[in-house]
């Protein structure tokens, strides 16, 4: 059957975006990726490694991305994460929030669906409750509460004659420095490199083979999902909406795409959030890890439902998650997705803090105040015991 | 502000669930209970509240034209349109489902509303496993093998799938309201006759309650859609109580709100949570509750799922073809009863076997011959 010819290229990116999802997913698979992870290592151990190779995914990100927009060209001011409509508090929110669920949910929006591959049946009810989440956020019970609450306070800059939130416009606009190329790529370098110098200052990071190969794969798939969308997905008449990597409401539209199958039509997203499963799938096939898992305690169980509905509203709020912000829009080098990012790890490390502090069984208030202490937030309060 | 009459449908049916959760909460009405007391233990006294509400619905609902004007013809049970396959395989798989997960889809939003996260899970299942049934991934299966075997009525000039249609066109017997009220009474007062005729019944207050209060709420279901729906030019559907297809509905409903309408078998799913909910509050059954073991986990995933295709494809569940359906006499919810219950009968003795460490295939033997449908195979331990 042939596809209409509005459909052709819209099926060819579904297909490059499935496809390159798979080799994430096994990748990531095999190298234990994980934004929570690396956030857990780095709070709790000390161990910065896997939080070198997310830095490190996002360096090369950024880097390739910017050569790409350069290049091939490719408009990034089309994505939604270079908007002039800057939504600062749904980025601190929402990255907030989704950082809180991301550590209750044993796992960012990515990590859940490759749990989900190997067979974790935990990550199965985070995915569908973050999922329908998302999409009641997106459009449903929530969606008044996002636009009522959260974009009022959206800040346009357009009226400010500044036509994106891209750090070097930012940079541009409040410095008054006339060459736009010069202050992008000069930013492209400092964030870029930087990120990369980070991540491979460490000798226990550059002995980690694992740790090196997702954090180059991962940055160079958000490079190729940003070509496949923007280059094959180039049409005159039809393009498709110019995108990479994205793990909340992309798991959304797959939930609903299910659901609504003979109406609907598959898209970038929808088909990298199976392809995730998939290839995390084969991997733990091939390599004989599958393994079922189900929740043991009901704190366990709790803790997965209420992380899976914070991931779903938070992603949605901030545009994007641990890799849609934290990898995709930051190379863009959008304003937001640094926000986001920092929100995200903020509200990650926070949970972990008092989750440490509740186990001396000290309340979630008290909890709250001595992890608030050791952020120096407040003032360090003597441990009641 | 003055509702229009799709809102007082909602607001009605939302009240009566609310009513139907408490009561359903209360008596600890649960069809799968009656099956498992049933077969476990040979306690038919959940069984015969169920029945019980099915007559009461029988003898009300076919009384209800009498009252005010009702055509249940318009309702999906009746259709001449006969999903013979769709009633059979449907109710089978609703059977295995509602035994894995723990309940059938009201026991489950009872459930929710008490505080079970488990049953949060089967209900997030079946809800979008219906709809994927319903108009997503599992449509084309639904469509291409199970609705092509259709049995269409109205090329042989019989109207409907009602029972009494069926007979007066096999007999040639002529006197439509002669059949219908013969039908009526041997079903509603067989069924009612059935559930008293215990001694042990009637001084259980809690199955009396359950099957009398269900019974009367299906009844003013159908009074609700009909009488407060009613519009010249759009009416409501004429419905009554259901709990697969508007759990879907429900589940796309929070999602899609800013573009969706509610309706009764929507606002029935919610009314029914709050109403177990108030219930537990109140008396204080609130509490929440967790999978603790891998096959419980697995087992209320694949039940959810289960239900959620089956409860589609047989276009109800105990209540929705159980009671509803019934109540209009209709051919296809007697088949999907049935099926339903020797499904989740069949499943009990499976689970029951299986605790003997036998396999599967050699536990399903011994259950088929235990009812009587297969050899007894030489048992060996």
């Amino acid at each position: 059957m042939e596809a209409a010819v509005e459909l052709v290229n819209v099926y060819n990116v579904a297909k490059w975006g499935f496809l390159v999802a798979v080799a994430f997913g096994a990748i990531a698979n095999k190298t234990n990726f994980c934004t929570m992870g690396a956030v857990s290592d780095w709070v709790n151990m000390g161990d910065k490694n896997r939080l070198r190779a997310w830095f490190m995914a996002i360096g090369i990100a950024i880097l390739g991305t910017q050569a790409l927009q350069a290049s091939v060209p490719i408009d990034l001011t089309k994505s939604i994460y270079l908007s002039a409509n800057f939504g600062w508090l749904g980025h601190l929110l929402g990255g907030f929030l989704f950082g809180v669920g991301m550590t209750l949910g044993s796992g960012c929006g990515q990590r859940t669906l490759v749990r989900v591959g190997s067979g974790n049946l935990k990550s199965l009810v985070v995915m569908l409750v973050m999922g329908v989440t998302a999409f009641m956020t997106l459009r449903g019970l929530l969606a008044p509460l996002r636009i009522n609450v959260i974009e009022v306070t959206n800040l346009d800059l357009a009226a400010s004659d500044i036509p994106s939130q891209d750090i070097a416009t930012l940079v541009q606009a409040a410095a008054g420095i006339g060459d736009a190329q010069l202050v992008h790529w000069a930013v492209t370098a400092v964030l870029g490199l930087g990120f990369v110098l980070f991540a491979l200052m460490s000798a226990s990071y550059r002995r980690s083979f694992n740790n090196i190969l997702s954090g180059v794969s991962i940055g160079l798939f958000v490079v190729a999902g940003w070509y496949i969308t923007g280059k094959l997905g180039y049409d005159e008449f039809y393009p498709v909406r110019l995108e990479s990597y994205t793990f909340v409401s992309p798991v959304a539209e797959g939930v609903n795409y299910l659901m609504t199958y003979t109406g609907s039509t598959i898209n970038f997203g929808i088909a990298a959030a199976f392809g995730i499963i998939l290839g995390s799938f084969l991997y733990s096939i091939f390599t004989g890890k599958f393994r079922i898992e189900t929740f043991g305690t009901r704190s366990d169980m709790v803790a997965h439902l209420i992380g899976g509905v914070l991931m779903g509203f938070g992603g949605v709020l901030s545009l994007g998650c641990t890799i849609g912000q934290g990898v995709t829009g930051m190379s863009t080098l959008a304003a937001g997705s640094v926000i986001t990012l920092a929100a995200i790890i903020m509200g990650s490390a926070f949970t972990m803090k008092v989750q440490y502090h509740m186990l001396d069984e000290c309340g979630l208030f008290n909890a709250i105040r001595l992890s608030l202490a050791d952020f120096k937030l407040l003032p360090s309060a003597r441990k009641s015991a | 502000m003055a509702l229009s009459n799709v809102q007082s449908v909602a607001l009605g049916g939302f009240l009566l669930a609310v009513v139907f959760g408490a009561i359903g909460n209360k008596t600890n009405f649960c069809t799968m209970g009656a099956v498992s007391d049933w077969v476990l233990l040979g306690d038919k006294n959940r069984m015969r509240a169920w029945l019980l509400a099915t007559g009461v619905a029988i003898l009300g609902t076919q009384f209800l034209p009498l009252v005010i004007p009702i055509n249940l013809d318009k309702a999906i049970y009746l259709t001449a349109n006969f999903s013979w396959l769709g009633h059979i395989l449907g109710g089978l798989f609703f059977g295995i489902g509602m035994t894995l997960a723990g309940g059938c889809g009201q026991r489950t939003l009872v459930r929710v509303g008490g505080g079970n996260l488990k049953s949060v899970v089967v209900l997030l299942m079946m809800g979008i496993t219906a709809y994927m049934t319903l108009r997503g991934l599992l449509a084309p299966v639904r469509i291409n093998l199970i609705e092509v075997t259709n049995f269409d009525l109205k090329p042989l000039k019989i109207a409907d799938q009602g029972i009494p249609t069926l007979i007066m066109a096999v007999t040639g017997i002529t006197d439509a309201p002669l059949v219908r009220w013969a039908v009526t009474a041997v079903f509603g007062l067989g069924f009612v006759v059935f559930a008293f005729s215990s001694a042990e019944f009637r001084r259980s207050l809690d199955n009396m309650l359950a099957g009398i209060g269900i019974g009367l709420i299906i009844v003013a279901g159908w009074f609700v859609t009909a009488k407060l729906g009613f519009d010249e030019f759009e009416p409501a559907r004429i419905e009554s109580y259901s709990f697969v297809a508007p759990v879907a509905e429900s589940l796309n409903y929070l999602m899609t709100y800013t573009g969706s309408t509610i309706n009764f078998g929507i606002a029935a799913a919610f009314g029914i949570v709050l109403g177990s909910s108030l219930y537990a509050v109140l008396s204080g059954k609130f509490r929440i509750e967790t999978f603790t073991t891998q096959t419980d986990m697995i087992g209320h995933i694949i039940g959810g799922m289960l239900m959620g295709f089956g409860g589609v494809v047989a276009l109800g569940c105990t209540i929705g073809q159980g009671v509803t359906g019934f109540s209009t006499l209709a051919l296809g919810s007697v088949i999907t009863l049935s099926c339903i219950i020797f499904g989740a009968a069949l499943t009990m003795k499976v689970q029951y076997h299986m605790m003997d460490e036998s396999g599967f295939l050699k536990a399903l033997h011994t259950s088929l011959s235990e009812m009587k449908l297969l050899p007894a195979p030489g048992k060996t331990s």
